[in-house]
């Protein structure tokens, strides 16, 4: 299945091997004895949330990583949530999934139903790790005229469990959905998102890091179709490569035709701190508008060794200089997180990470 | 005044009356349409192929077979090869001077100004007309420093036949695509240069192809030899008449560049809108070389190019410049493809496309850094400008980098003429036509101060064509 799942919108060279996922991204087979049951918090609804036990998203756009991938996860999961919300929710809706050797699948399916003039925050953390460990997840948000909705999600996995997360959005007029993706573990990420704005006045965020390391394979797909006038998006991804991690990351920005005075903007900023290391990147600009501005820049290296030099004469040793580079980077998407203890946990873990890399 | 919001450009066609006019097809020989063994050996025979060369044709129609249609770029549907006649030999041998060369092929090629800039600008021309090449002559001054400047069936069999032989689709393998096997299986024609060591050719060689027969492939194969320290530069230029069957271009330009030398390639591709441009290009370039790539794509129906960068010796640099212009009824795919294999390489890629009147301009690129081109730096800036919502332009840039001590940058932007400045160059006395093509002229301004100075001028006068009449 991964020659259909996280393609690539317009096809290039094959050798590059970007057009589609690489087969070590494959979703997994189902184990013989089926998933076992996945460990998760019921997570509290602040006023204005209900959870459903049916939502009607038969017919909803396809997610990054395409439909067949997305047909699959919703068959497959075993943490099936339905959010609606009317009106501005005064505290996110937070899920917790951890893997552990009792609970080595977590297979999320969620639904975000968010009406006219509403406002929510979701937050999906996953931690623990086991071996064959598979977290999966597939959201799809609704987002109607002038809803808000901000996703979170947080991915704190071992290097054993293997991750797949696709995100599919449909939005109405004026509506805005924020992105945070924070992938920071797992020896598999793969990752697609797909946001379709077409509707006037509508926009699409997305703060994106990501870190790879040993010999990880990480995978990403991210698309903002533009067919509604006055549309925005904002695609940035901030990415630390070590060890053997590869990487591909395809950004894709479409400008439909009548997509007039349509604005995207998509950036990504890689730090290789590893000889061995291989990072991919196709960032796509598609345009069938003449009245649209659209623009992408791509930044790929060691650290700027003159900025390191500073800071070493400042007084920094050389790792809390790399450190405090890789804090900038990562602090957009970072300080999005609605939850303090939660954003400390993530700053750890990166620490922690790039401690391993840097001291060990 | 209308508001701006509601003006269209509708862009004129250009003016091709030069290019279009057609002689009359009277060739000496061609092959039957269509793609076969027989065909294969038919054109070996007649161009009295040495033997390896007949077994190299027959292997890489061998791999032409097995090969699949690219499965990505402009569509080729229109192109039957079962209909593409692969061989048309002019009825003229190979001459070394204008006045031999029979009227017909000699008036195509004088309306076209190539013996004036010959006289005045070149130091050698080569003129291939359908299969062959109809003249070739080098100056005097230039051959005396040991330059090699020839078509490439002499090259073959002549004092540098093992040079040929050693080069020949080293650099694009037949196994490289599809077309480039078609090419390895009937290519025809085309230039051989050998600039000797630390020799500076100062004024520039000129390759002109002109396919004139109707439902014909044009195959031509030039093999650029650069010795250490040399400098060249080498401009290509094509065109043909419009005619309502599809026509295919697909030559081949393998290019070596030695140690501490310099090359630069310019082209000003001007094909009719029926031919299929699936042309491949491809430079190696030595330890302190550099090869320069000047490309302008103006005409073809389909055309897929992307000239290629080997930097396999230390130290080695390239520099892309490209403007793509796509009118109505045009898929023009277009851009670069560059591989460091070597530490301290450098390459920069500009380029421009304008999209308008329905037409398709894309931009393709690929940056690949090997795990040895430590200390490597790579730029890539793309810019795209729209005329109108009935047109495309496609941004599809891809990096593969395998190594961290690299600096690797990527930029790309797209949009539309700022109402703004059309806006103020009106409230100084300018009229909105002239407005538009004075901000369409300084869009591709950087890359027409890269091309050879009558082509400058050229391109200029072709937008400035384009965009009169452009405000419907």
């Amino acid at each position: 299945m991964n020659s259909t799942m996280n393609r690539l919108p317009v096809s290039t060279w094959n050798p590059l091997g970007v057009n589609y996922a690489p087969a070590s991204a494959a979703l997994p087979g189902v184990p013989a004895g089926g998933w076992a049951k996945a460990a998760a918090l019921s997570p509290a609804l602040p006023a204005g949330v209900i959870a459903p036990t049916e939502a009607d998203f038969a017919h909803f756009a396809e997610s990054g990583m395409g439909t067949e991938a997305d047909s699959w996860l919703a068959e497959n999961a075993n943490l099936v949530n339905h959010l609606a919300v009317s009106g501005t929710a005064d505290a996110p809706v937070v899920f917790e999934t951890k893997l552990d050797a009792d609970h080595p699948h977590a297979l999320t399916y969620l639904t975000v139903d968010a009406a006219a003039g509403s406002s929510l925050t979701v937050v999906q953390v996953v931690r623990g790790d086991a071996e064959n460990g598979v977290s999966a997840n597939l959201t799809r948000i609704r987002a109607a005229e002038n809803a808000h909705v901000i996703l979170v999600q947080v991915q704190l996995l071992g290097n054993q469990a293997r991750r797949w997360n696709a995100v599919a959005i449909e939005e109405a007029t004026s509506a805005r959905v924020e992105q945070v993706r924070i992938e920071l573990g797992g020896a598999v990420t793969a990752c697609g998102t797909r946001a379709v704005l077409d509707h006037n006045k509508c926009e699409y965020d997305l703060d994106a890091v990501y870190f790879g390391s040993g010999s990880d394979v990480l995978d990403f797909n991210d698309v903002s179709v533009h067919t509604g006038k006055d549309t925005l998006c904002e695609m940035h991804t901030a990415g630390v490569l070590t060890g053997h991690a590869s990487k591909i990351l395809r950004g894709t920005v479409d400008f439909q035709r009548g997509a007039k005075r349509g604005v995207g903007h998509e950036s990504e900023d890689v730090l290789l701190f590893s000889p061995n290391a291989r990072n991919r990147t196709a960032p796509l600009i598609l345009c069938g508008e003449e009245e649209v501005e659209g623009q992408h820049a791509a930044s790929v290296g060691r650290l700027d060794e003159n900025k390191l030099y500073y800071l070493r004469s400042r007084g920094l040793s050389e790792a809390q200089a790399r450190r405090l580079m890789v804090d900038a980077r990562f602090a957009p998407a970072i300080d999005k997180i609605p939850l303090a203890d939660l954003q400390d946990e993530v700053r750890e873990n990166v620490a922690g990470r790039l401690n391993d890399e840097l001291d060990g | 005044m209308r508001a701006f919001e509601t003006e269209k450009t509708e862009v004129a066609e250009v003016d091709r009356s030069v290019y279009d006019i057609k002689d009359k097809v009277n060739a000496a020989f061609e092959v039957n349409s269509g793609l076969t063994a027989e065909i294969v050996e038919k054109i070996s025979e007649e161009k009295h192929d040495p033997e390896w060369m007949r077994e190299f044709r027959l292997k890489a129609l061998d791999t032409y077979n097995k090969m699949s249609i690219p499965n990505w770029g402009p569509s080729l549907t229109g192109l039957d090869m079962s209909n593409i006649v692969t061989y048309v030999r002019p009825n003229t041998e190979m001459r070394g001077k204008w006045s031999e060369v029979p009227d017909d092929i000699k008036n195509t090629f004088e309306r076209l100004g190539i013996p004036q800039a010959e006289r005045s600008s070149l130091a050698g021309v080569g003129a291939q007309y359908d299969s062959e090449v109809v003249y070739h002559n080098v100056k005097e001054e230039v051959a005396a420093q040991g330059v090699v400047y020839t078509d490439m069936e002499s090259a073959l069999t002549g004092p540098y036949a093992d040079m040929v032989k050693e080069h020949f689709m080293k650099c694009v393998p037949p196994t490289d695509h599809k077309f480039a096997a078609l090419h390895g299986a009937v290519w025809s024609g085309g230039s051989f240069v050998y600039v000797p060591a630390g020799v500076h050719v100062d004024i520039p060689l000129q390759s002109y192809f002109r396919l004139n027969a109707p439902g014909a492939g044009q195959f031509e194969h030039t093999l650029i030899i650069v010795d250490k320290g040399a400098y060249l530069h080498f401009i290509e230029g094509c065109s043909a008449p419009k005619y309502n069957v599809a026509n295919l271009h697909a030559g081949c330009v393998e290019i070596f560049v030695g140690e501490g030398a310099r090359v630069r390639y310019s082209t000003i591709e001007n094909w009719s809108k029926n031919m299929y441009n699936l042309n491949t290009k491809r430079a190696k370039v030595e330890k302190g070389g550099t090869i320069e790539w000047v490309s302008g794509s103006f005409g073809s129906h389909t055309g897929c190019l992307y000239p290629m960068s080997v930097l396999q010796g230390e130290g080695a640099r390239m520099e892309f410049t490209g403007i793509t212009f796509a009118g109505a009824g045009q898929d023009l795919d277009t851009g670069a493809k560059v591989v460091h294999a070597a530490p301290n390489t450098t390459s920069h890629i500009s380029t421009k496309s304008i999209a308008r009147d329905g037409g398709v301009s894309n931009f393709r690129s690929s940056v690949v850094v090997l795990p040895n081109a430590k200390g490597s730096k790579s730029s890539v800036s793309c810019e795209s400008l729209m005329l109108d919502d009935r047109s495309r332009s496609d941004t599809i840039p891809a990096m593969d980098i395998r190594c961290d001590a690299v600096d690797v940058g990527h930029e790309a932007k797209i949009g539309r003429i700022s109402e703004e400045a059309i806006f103020y160059l009106m409230s100084r006395g300018m009229t909105e036509e002239d407005a538009r093509a004075l901000i369409v002229g300084g869009f591709a301004e950087p890359i027409a101060k890269e091309l050879p100075l009558e082509y400058a001028v050229e391109m200029n006068n072709l937008i400035h064509l384009e965009m009169k009449g452009s405000i419907g």
